[in-house]
């Protein structure tokens, strides 16, 4: 620092130092806390709401996914759209050994729902799991 | 020492306390709200800007590193903030006209002399820190008030080292001129 410098430095030091620190309003605290805990709240209740509604969300989002490979599944004939959707999922094969599904036996539901159905009670059955055992880690009070 | 003790909150408040909280807020809300206000010069905007930087530590706290000092973080989300929302609204420029140059005004409103030239001297800072850059006002505030060495002014800013001393320099350059200009037309006089 040149002699100019110095005494640039030192003006600024006699006008500005720890001692002229602005404070905080009072109930500065206070307020931020009662912020951090709606914020909280709010996030709970917005998670909680995804969490406890995610399987009718996700069948709801599978459901539409559906609907519109309906709607693009090319018409092979004058048929209406459920009989089109029907029409395709009849036709999915499945590389699974066939199970011996008697009471399915006589009907007219496709092969593929005797692998759905266990499919999905077995994923519902790993999500309560998982969920309760996260629940658990992330609230370890509770 | 002051670095142990935050981590000690924190990780109260990872366990869930959240109410360990307020002991970081009621730690760093000075220096926090200091350099909110000196950047954006209002004093609203400033209790905003700090409440929010809290807000965004909290929401973050779980990625917070704790190599680094909290003070350190939160001083770079108050600068980040600070910063933008300058940059958003426009900083307002200030003539000299519009400072109240005579000491005698801050006499009137104090209980005593050394009171009245702590608010002029104060008065004078912001009026000279609103006439620099957004990021020259944040140096000069974590040098001169907060006493930060380069390195941590760096981490904070994110403006490389040695970029620092020279806008360090040319902002000091500027400050004092301000207030050398703006003295010469004050009848306060020094003892």
């Amino acid at each position: 620092m040149n002699k100019e410098e110095i005494n640039n430095d030192d003006l600024l030091r006699k006008f500005m130092n720890r001692g002229n620190t602005e404070t905080a309003p009072e109930g500065f605290t206070a307020k931020t806390m009662a912020r951090i805990m709606i914020e909280k709240q709010s996030a709970t209740s917005r998670e909680s709401f995804l969490v406890r509604n995610r399987v009718p969300l996700v069948s709801l989002a599978v459901t539409a996914a559906l609907v519109i490979c309906a709607i693009f599944i090319p018409a092979g004939s004058s048929s209406n759209l459920g009989t089109k959707v029907w029409s395709y999922f009849s036709d999915i094969e499945v590389s699974l050994p066939r199970l011996n599904n008697l009471w399915l036996e006589n009907s007219a539901l496709p092969q593929w729902i005797t692998y759905a159905v266990p499919g999905i009670l077995i994923l519902m059955f790993f999500d309560r799991a998982l969920y309760v055992f996260f629940r658990k880690k992330d609230n370890p009070g509770h | 020492m002051d670095k142990k003790a935050d981590i000690v909150y924190i990780d109260k408040v990872l366990e869930g306390n959240i109410n360990a909280f307020s002991f970081l807020i009621e730690r760093h809300k000075d220096n926090a709200f200091n350099l909110a206000y000196r950047i954006c010069g209002n004093r609203e905007e400033a209790e905003e800007i700090a409440q929010d930087a809290f807000l965004k530590a909290f929401r973050s706290l779980k990625d917070f590193r704790k190599k680094s000092s909290f003070s350190t973080w939160l001083y770079r989300i108050v600068y980040n903030t600070s910063v933008s929302l300058v940059r958003t609204r426009g900083s307002r420029v200030l003539s000299l006209e519009e400072f109240p140059a005579d000491a005698v005004d801050f006499l009137a409103e104090s209980t005593n002399e050394d009171e009245a030239v702590d608010n002029y001297r104060n008065s004078l800072v912001n009026f000279a820190l609103q006439k620099l850059q957004e990021e020259e006002r944040g140096l000069i505030t974590l040098y001169y008030f907060d006493e930060l060495e380069t390195d941590e002014i760096a981490l904070i800013t994110g403006i490389k080292k040695q970029y620092i001393k020279v806008r360090l320099f040319r902002a000091r350059q500027k400050m004092a001129g301000i207030i050398k200009n703006a003295e010469k037309k004050t009848t306060y006089h020094n003892e």
